[in-house]
């Protein structure tokens, strides 16, 4: 097999193997399965086009893992301020007569609990996101992150703590 | 006030730590406090409840085939899309310095130099660069006798014709002398210099006087040296 056809290959396996650990992180943050799988898309897109200089492979999920992270904030702040905009513009009418068939309580309810995650600092909040998509394994999220397990249980010990003194009254 | 001491060690109970000694006293005797442990504890479930569903999301059908069809469109597309930028703005800094530098190269007047700058040592010999009889060089002047020579004609600037002086230090007359038949040949320049000598003691100048250079001065790399009349 050609060098060319080894990287293919080799990048095929990556896809199938991570493809959904980038679209849950983008879903973590964009609470939107179409939007997330555009950004776990572009993730392997970048990841392709630098595939053949990737040196330590190994690290390849830490390296998507964070771009998928960091690639759903920038669209989550680009996506609010186009909400901002839209507001402005008077189309936010449109879009509550189109959620009406929401359950509306609940939804209300667990956007106030996402936006206290929203609102963490951004490395407690991808920690939080990981522990949570990873099934509470510290260590796997420590690999990823390519920290120490201690700093995953401080961040998370601060994360849940700053989440419990602002959801108490929201409860 | 002793709920708010307790505020940190409850919120620190909630998220998981070990409750203190202190605060499992205060616990058992302060209903409110109790209360707002359970509603911390219920939140956080709430939390990972939602936080959980994470793990059982999963793309549509047909997403790995999409991403491994995205990717080979990319290649057969040649430059990716990202890799242009760059490429156009090294280009548009390439135009941007050819423009600036010729803008800086190309011949005519300099701007004006700062005004009122003066030669803080004495000239102590003639160094002439031009034959021109009609203007002798003065064999020495001071910051004093310049101003009460010439104040007006600083200001002005030589008329054409009129002698020039320059003042400069021993180690710089080859570069200056240089310098000035290149200005020359835009009719710029002095047409002495005067070069101090080390031994040289002549007084301070005094107060400087605020004056209108124009722009028939040597360039920045010489304008802090007055360039007065040679009249």
């Amino acid at each position: 097999m050609s060098d060319d056809g080894t990287l293919e290959h080799d990048f095929e396996a990556l896809v199938s193997q991570h493809s959904r650990r980038a679209f849950r992180v983008a879903l973590a943050v964009l609470r939107d399965p179409g939007e997330a799988e555009d950004v776990a898309q572009e993730c392997f897109l970048r990841a392709h086009r630098a595939f053949a200089s990737l040196r330590e492979r190994g690290r390849f999920q830490g390296w998507l893992v964070r771009m998928a992270f960091r690639l759903s904030l920038d669209r989550q702040r680009a996506s609010r301020r186009r909400r901002r905009h839209e507001n402005a513009a008077g189309l936010e009418a449109a879009r509550a007569s189109s959620s009406v068939d929401d359950d509306a309580a609940r939804s209300e309810r667990r956007e106030k609990l996402m936006a206290a995650v929203d609102a963490l600092p951004t490395k407690l909040r991808l920690v939080t996101l990981l522990v949570a998509i990873e099934g509470h394994d510290v260590r796997a999220v420590a690999r990823l992150l390519d920290v120490p397990e201690g700093t995953v249980k401080s961040r998370l010990h601060l994360a849940r703590k700053t989440l419990a003194e602002r959801l108490c009254d929201v409860v | 006030m002793s709920c708010e001491r307790h505020r940190d060690a409850l919120a620190d109970a909630a998220a998981g730590g070990a409750p203190t000694p202190g605060l499992q006293v205060h616990l058992a005797g302060c209903a409110p406090c109790a209360a707002r442990l359970e509603r911390m504890a219920r939140a956080l479930a709430e939390v990972d409840d939602a936080l959980g569903l994470l793990r059982q999301a999963s793309p549509a059908a047909g997403f790995e085939e999409r991403i491994r069809r995205a990717a080979a469109a990319s290649v057969h597309e040649g430059v990716p899309r990202m890799r242009v930028w760059p490429r156009a703005l090294a280009a548009a800094a390439a135009l941007a310095a050819v423009a600036l530098a010729a803008l800086l190269l190309r011949p005519g007047p300099r701007p004006a130099p700062r005004a009122g700058a003066v030669l803080p040592r004495p000239p102590a010999e003639t160094v002439p660069l031009a034959p021109r009889p009609a203007a002798p060089p003065p064999e020495r002047q001071t910051a004093d006798h310049r101003r009460a020579a010439a104040p007006h004609t600083r200001a002005a600037g030589p008329a054409p014709g009129e002698a020039r002086t320059a003042f400069v230090r021993p180690g710089e007359v080859g570069t200056l002398r240089r310098y000035v038949a290149a200005l020359r040949r835009r009719r710029l320049g002095p047409d002495t210099l005067l070069v101090a000598g080390p031994a040289a003691a002549l007084p301070e100048p005094g107060p400087l006087e605020p004056v209108t250079l124009d722009t028939r001065v040597l360039d920045s790399a010489v304008t802090h040296w007055d360039v007065p009349s040679g009249s």
